[in-house]
C-alpha cells in the first residue's frame, strides 16, 4: 500500500518516514504511534502536495492568493475567509486526487464514521491556534462527504484569524499548506488527554490524565469539566483521582445525525469515569511514547465500548509538550557538591511550621 | 472548622486526671516539666513520642528512652556536631512521653560545627562497611557481657569458698554491683544503637531531598524501594519459621504443629521424644539463639515478650505457613521481585534527570543510602531485640530477689519501680541480709506499689494530646522531620483536630490496593487472632509483628512513617499498608469490610460488621 513520494494519499503507517512537511504534523504524529504498534484507529492523510496540486488544477492559486494577502482591515479578511471558503467548496478535486480519497476511504470500511482533522505541520506554536489548524469533523460518513470536509479543512487555513496572524508577519499565503487525516471514529465511550509529565511542577516522573465520558472533543473544547488522575509512571501507581461533575457527554446522535452533546445520567455525572487499570494502560503507553519521541507528550486518547477496566485503549493523536520542555532547569544538586555537602544543605534547612 | 490557633495547651495548664495525684511520684524529677525551668519548659513545643512510647508508661520503663534520648543527643550535639541541632529533649506528663528537638540558634556556632561535621561523619561514611563490622562486634560484647551477669540469691550463710579461696567479695554486694552492670548494660548499648544510626539518616535524606527536588510529586514510599531489597538479619526470625513449616510438613508432623497452638511449650516438648521429628527439634533448638531473641513488641516495654518467652506469637505465625504450604502455596518472601522493582525504579528514575551532573548525585546518593540501609534495618535486632529479650529477662531475676526477700509479691512488681528506686530497695534488701534485722522495705515498697497501681488506672483513662506549648515558626531539626513527620500538615491537623470520625486516611507507605475485612489488633498478645486475608489495623506494626505479614493481606497503623519498620517489611512482602492514620484503630472495628489504597494512603469502610 506504500506509495511512492507524488503518492496524495499516506497510510498512517508510511506517515513518519514521510515526514511532518508534507503529511502535517497530527499525521506524523499518527504516524508514530502506528510505527511503534501503538492502538491507532487506521487512516491515511492527504498530503500537503495534494492540497497544492488541487490548488493549482482548480485554479484557485491566484485568487486565493489576492483575496487572503490583499486583506488588511479586519473586516475585509472576514470577508476574504468567506469568499475563500466558499471558492474551496465550490471547487471540485481532480479526478485522481478523488479516485485516490475515496479508494484510501472505502479500504477502511463499508461507509464507516471518519474524523476528517486539519494537519499542519505547526502544531506545538500559537501558528496553530492562529492559524485554525485545529478543525475536526467528526462522524463523517460516505465518500463524498470526506471530500466536502477535506475541502472545508483546506479552507480552514483561511479564517479570519489566521489571514491576520499571517498579515501581521508578513507570511504570504503561498507559503503555507495544509495536510488532513482521515481517521476512522471509535464510539468512545469515555475521551480525554494524557500529558505525560505533572503541568504543575513539570515532574516528569508522572503522568496527568483528564477525562469524561463520551467523545474527547469536550474535554479539549473545555466544555465539561473532566476528571482529573495523576499516576507515577515510574511506581506505576494511581496517585490521585478527582471525580468532577460530568453534566454532558458529545456522542454520535443518529436521529440528527451529527455529533451531539448529551445529559448524562445523574448517578454516572460525579462517578470515576476511567478505572484503574485503564489509567494504567494508558501511562504505560505514554511512557513508551515519550521514550520513544525524546520529549514529553500531550495525548490524546479514548475509551471504546465496553466494561470499565476492560475497554480498549485508541489513541488519537500525540504532539510533544512544549512549557516545561523548553522550560531551562538548574542543575538540582550544585556540580561537584559531595554527599556530605548537599547533607549539610539539607540539615540546615528548616520545615516551617507555621505561616 | 479550622481554627488558625499558633499553640497547644501550655504543659503547666494541663490538669491531673482524677485520681493520679501524685503522679509525678513515679517517675525521676528531671522527666517532670518544672516550675524551676519553666522559662525553658514553657517556651516551645513539645510533641507527644507516639512513634516510640505511646504506651503509659510504667516508672522502670522510662530507661529505655533515657537511654535513647542520652545517646541520640549526644552524638548528635557532642560527636559528630551535626550542625543546626543538639539533641531531643524529654519529659514526662500524667505517664505519657513527651520530646523536643533542640536547636542552635547561632549561626557562627552551626559554621564552626560544619566543619567537624564534615571530617567526623565523613570518617564513618568512608569506612561504613568496616566500622559495621566493629560495631557488630561491641554489640555481640555487649550481649555476652549482659548474659554473663549473674544476679545471686542471697544465701544464709555465705559457701565456705568465699572463706577458702579468699574471695574478699560477699554475695550482697555481688547482688547490688549486678544490678547497677544490668543497667550500665542498657546505657552501653544505646550509645552503640546511636553511634551510625543518624549518620545512617542522614544518608537517607540525603536520598529524600534530591528524589523530592528532582520529582516534586515522587512519593516517600517510593523513594524507599531505591534502597530496599537488602538481605536484612530483620527477616531471619521470619526465615526460619518457614523453614520450621516446611520441615514439619516434610516430616510428616504438621498436625501435631497445627494442634498445638494452645500449648506451643508442651507440643515442643512432647515433639523431643518422637524420632520422625528429629531434624525439626534440631532446627527449632538452634534457631533459639540468635533468631528467636525477638521481641513481640518494640522491645522498648518490659511486658512485651520474645519468642523465647512466649512462643505464642511466632506459633501462630508457624501453623500459618504451614496450612498455606498444605494449600500449596508459595511462603517465600518475594525477595527477588522487590529487587527487580527496586532496580527498575533506580534506572528509570536515573533516565529522567536530564543533567549530568544530576545524574552523578543520584547516583551517589542511592549507593550512599544502601550502603547504610543494612544497618538502619538491622540495629534493632541487635539493640532492642537481643539485647532487650536479656535485658528484661535479667531484670525479672533482680525482681526474683526482692520477692524472695519480702520486698514484692511479683517480680512482675519490679518494674512499678523506677530505676533508682530499685538502687535504694536491693540496698535496703541486701543490708537487712547482712545486718539480719527487719527492715522498711518489707512495708515500704509494697504500700507504694498499690498507690501506684491506683494512679496507673486513673491515668489510663486520659488521652494524651499530641502536642503541648507554642508552635515554632519552624523545625531545624531533619531527623525529627523525618523520623516523627513532624509536618506543617501534621501540626495542623492537631491543632484542628479530627474532623470526621469514620474517613482515615494516612501515610501511602506501601502501594497497592486490597479489600477485606479488617482485624484490629491492639497488642502482640492478640497477633494469633489474626485470620489469612484479613487486613491488619494496629496502633503500631513493630517489626516482630512480621510474621503475621505472612497471612494478612494489608496493614494499616496509627502511628509511623514511611521509615517505620512495619512499611519496610509491607514492601518486602508486596502488599499495601497505610501508616500514620491517627485514627484507624478507633474508627475501624473488627470485621468492618473495608478497603486499603496504598497507593493514595485512604482507606474506605465499605461494610461495617
Amino acid at each position: 500500500m506504500s506509495g511512492t513520494l507524488g503518492d496524495p494519499v499516506r497510510h498512517f503507517a508510511d506517515c513518519r518516514e514521510a515526514g511532518a512537511d508534507l503529511v502535517g504534523g497530527k499525521a506524523y504524529g499518527l504516524g508514530h504511534l502506528t510505527a511503534l504498534g501503538l492502538p491507532v484507529p487506521p487512516g491515511f492523510a492527504l498530503t500537503t502536495d495534494a492540497y497544492r496540486e488541487h490548488l493549482a488544477a482548480a485554479g484557485l492559486l491566484e485568487r486565493v492568493a489576492a483575496l487572503a494577502d490583499g486583506a488588511v482591515e479586519p473586516a475585509a479578511q472576514a470577508i476574504a475567509a468567506r469568499e475563500i471558503e466558499e471558492l474551496f467548496l465550490a471547487s471540485s478535486l481532480s479526478g485522481a486526487l478523488q479516485d485516490a480519497v475515496h479508494t484510501a476511504y472505502r479500504e477502511l470500511g463499508d461507509e464507516i464514521p471518519v474524523a476528517v482533522r486539519s494537519s499542519a505541520d505547526a502544531e506545538d506554536t500559537a501558528d496553530a491556534s492562529f492559524a485554525g489548524q485545529q478543525e475536526s469533523y467528526l462522524w463523517v460518513r460516505g465518500a463524498e462527504a470526506v471530500t466536502v470536509h477535506v475541502r472545508r479543512c483546506w479552507a480552514s487555513l483561511f479564517t479570519p484569524q489566521a489571514i491576520a496572524y499571517r498579515a501581521d508577519r508578513g507570511i504570504r499565503s503561498a507559503e503555507v499548506a495544509m495536510g488532513v487525516v482521515i481517521q476512522q471514529m471509535i464510539p468512545a465511550s469515555v475521551a480525554g488527554v494524557m500529558m505525560t509529565l505533572d503541568p504543575v511542577t513539570g515532574d516528569r516522573s508522572q503522568v496527568t490524565i483528564e477525562a469524561a465520558y463520551g467523545l474527547g472533543l469536550g474535554v479539549v473544547s473545555g466544555e465539561v469539566t473532566p476528571d482529573r488522575f495523576a499516576i507515577d509512571k515510574v511506581a506505576l501507581c494511581v496517585r490521585e483521582r478527582v471525580a468532577r461533575d460530568k453534566r454532558i457527554a458529545f456522542a454520535f446522535d443518529p436521529d440528527a445525525g451529527e455529533v451531539r452533546p448529551r445529559e448524562v445520567a445523574q448517578g454516572d455525572r460525579e462517578r470515576l469515569c476511567v478505572h484503574d487499570d485503564e489509567l494504567l494502560a494508558l501511562t504505560r503507553i505514554g511512557k513508551d511514547l515519550e521514550r520513544e519521541l525524546g520529549v514529553p507528550q500531550d495525548v490524546e486518547w479514548a475509551l471504546g465500548p465496553g466494561e470499565p477496566g476492560a475497554r480498549e485503549v485508541h489513541l488519537l493523536q500525540t504532539r510533544p509538550e512544549t512549557v516545561w520542555t523548553k522550560k531551562a532547569r538548574a542543575p538540582i544538586a550544585p556540580a561537584g557538591s559531595s554527599p556530605m555537602e548537599r547533607m549539610i544543605v539539607t540539615m540546615r534547612t528548616p520545615v516551617r511550621l507555621r505561616g | 472548622m479550622h481554627v488558625t490557633e499558633s499553640r497547644f495547651a501550655s504543659p503547666f495548664d494541663v490538669e491531673t486526671p482524677a485520681g493520679a495525684e501524685n503522679w509525678e511520684s513515679l517517675y525521676p524529677y528531671y522527666l517532670r516539666f518544672s516550675e524551676g525551668n519553666r522559662a525553658y519548659d514553657d517556651s516551645t513545643m513539645w510533641f507527644r513520642d507516639a512513634l516510640h512510647h505511646m504506651e503509659l508508661l510504667q516508672p522502670f520503663d522510662t530507661i529505655t528512652f533515657e537511654a535513647w534520648g542520652q545517646s541520640l543527643s549526644a552524638y548528635n550535639g557532642r560527636v559528630f556536631a551535626v550542625p543546626p541541632a543538639h539533641g531531643i529533649d524529654q519529659r514526662v506528663l500524667n505517664g505519657y512521653l513527651y520530646v523536643r528537638p533542640v536547636p542552635i540558634d547561632d549561626e557562627a556556632v552551626v559554621a564552626e560545627r560544619v566543619e567537624h561535621f564534615l571530617e567526623r561523619a565523613g570518617f564513618y561514611f568512608e569506612n561504613w562497611d568496616d566500622l559495621y563490622a566493629r560495631w557488630q562486634q561491641k554489640m555481640e560484647k555487649c550481649i555476652g557481657e549482659l548474659r554473663a551477669i549473674e544476679v545471686p540469691a542471697l544465701p544464709k550463710l555465705e559457701d565456705r569458698a568465699v572463706v577458702t579461696e579468699a574471695r574478699g567479695i560477699t554475695t550482697g554486694f555481688r547482688l547490688m554491683r549486678a544490678y547497677d552492670a544490668i543497667i550500665g548494660s542498657i546505657f552501653e548499648a544505646y550509645q552503640y544503637h546511636f553511634e551510625m544510626l543518624n549518620l545512617g539518616y542522614g544518608a537517607y535524606l540525603n536520598l529524600f531531598e534530591f528524589c523530592r527536588k528532582a520529582f516534586p510529586r515522587i512519593r516517600d514510599e517510593t523513594i524507599v524501594q531505591l534502597v530496599a531489597g537488602t538481605e536484612l538479619l530483620m527477616f531471619g526470625p521470619d526465615d526460619k519459621l518457614r523453614e520450621l513449616a516446611r520441615l514439619a510438613v516434610e516430616a510428616d508432623i504438621q498436625e501435631r504443629v497445627l494442634a498445638g497452638a494452645s500449648d506451643p511449650q508442651g507440643t515442643v516438648r512432647a515433639l523431643r521424644d518422637e524420632p520422625a521429628a528429629e531434624r525439626w527439634v534440631q532446627a527449632f533448638d538452634e534457631a533459639q539463639d540468635p533468631w528467636f531473641q525477638f521481641s513481640s513488641g518494640t522491645g522498648l516495654y518490659h511486658h512485651e515478650r520474645s519468642w523465647i518467652d512466649d512462643l505464642t506469637v511466632p506459633w501462630s505465625a508457624l501453623t500459618g505457613y504451614v496450612e498455606k504450604l498444605l494449600a500449596g502455596e508459595d511462603i517465600d518472601r518475594p525477595t527477588q521481585e522487590v529487587r527487580d522493582r527496586r532496580d527498575r525504579l533506580t534506572a528509570e528514575y536515573r533516565q529522567l534527570l536530564t543533567d549530568e551532573a544530576d545524574r552523578d548525585a543520584f547516583d551517589q546518593n542511592v549507593g550512599l543510602a544502601r550502603t547504610v540501609a543494612a544497618y538502619i534495618e538491622d540495629h534493632n535486632f541487635f539493640v532492642e531485640h537481643r539485647h532487650h529479650t536479656v535485658f528484661w529477662a535479667k531484670m525479672r531475676e533482680v525482681g526474683d530477689r526482692l520477692v524472695e526477700g519480702g520486698f514484692l509479691e511479683d517480680r512482675e512488681e519490679v518494674f512499678m519501680l523506677s530505676r533508682w528506686e530499685i538502687g535504694e530497695a536491693l540496698y535496703d534488701l541486701v543490708m537487712g541480709w547482712s545486718v539480719g534485722a527487719p527492715r522498711p522495705g518489707a512495708t515500704h515498697w509494697r504500700e507504694l506499689i498499690a498507690e501506684r497501681r491506683g494512679i496507673l488506672t486513673a491515668l489510663s483513662a486520659w488521652t494524651p494530646p499530641p502536642a503541648l506549648g507554642p508552635v515554632p515558626e519552624e523545625i531545624s531539626e531533619a531527623f525529627t522531620v523525618m523520623l516523627w513527620g513532624i509536618t506543617t500538615d501534621r501540626v495542623r491537623t492537631w491543632l484542628n483536630g479530627s474532623a470526621d470520625g469514620d474517613a482515615v486516611s494516612g501515610v501511602p507507605a506501601s502501594p497497592g490496593v486490597r479489600e477485606g475485612l479488617a482485624r484490629v489488633i491492639r497488642t502482640a498478645a492478640e497477633l494469633p487472632e489474626v485470620q489469612p486475608g484479613e487486613i491488619l489495623v494496629c496502633p503500631i506494626t513493630a517489626p516482630a509483628w512480621g510474621p503475621v505479614f505472612g497471612s494478612i493481606q494489608a496493614a494499616v497503623s496509627d502511628i509511623g512513617g514511611v521509615m517505620s519498620h512495619a512499611a519496610i517489611i509491607a514492601r518486602e512482602y508486596g502488599m499495601p499498608a497505610v501508616v500514620g492514620t491517627g485514627n484507624g484503630t478507633t474508627a475501624i472495628r473488627t470485621g468492618d469490610r473495608v478497603r486499603v489504597d496504598g497507593d493514595t494512603g485512604q482507606i474506605t469502610v465499605l461494610e461495617r460488621a
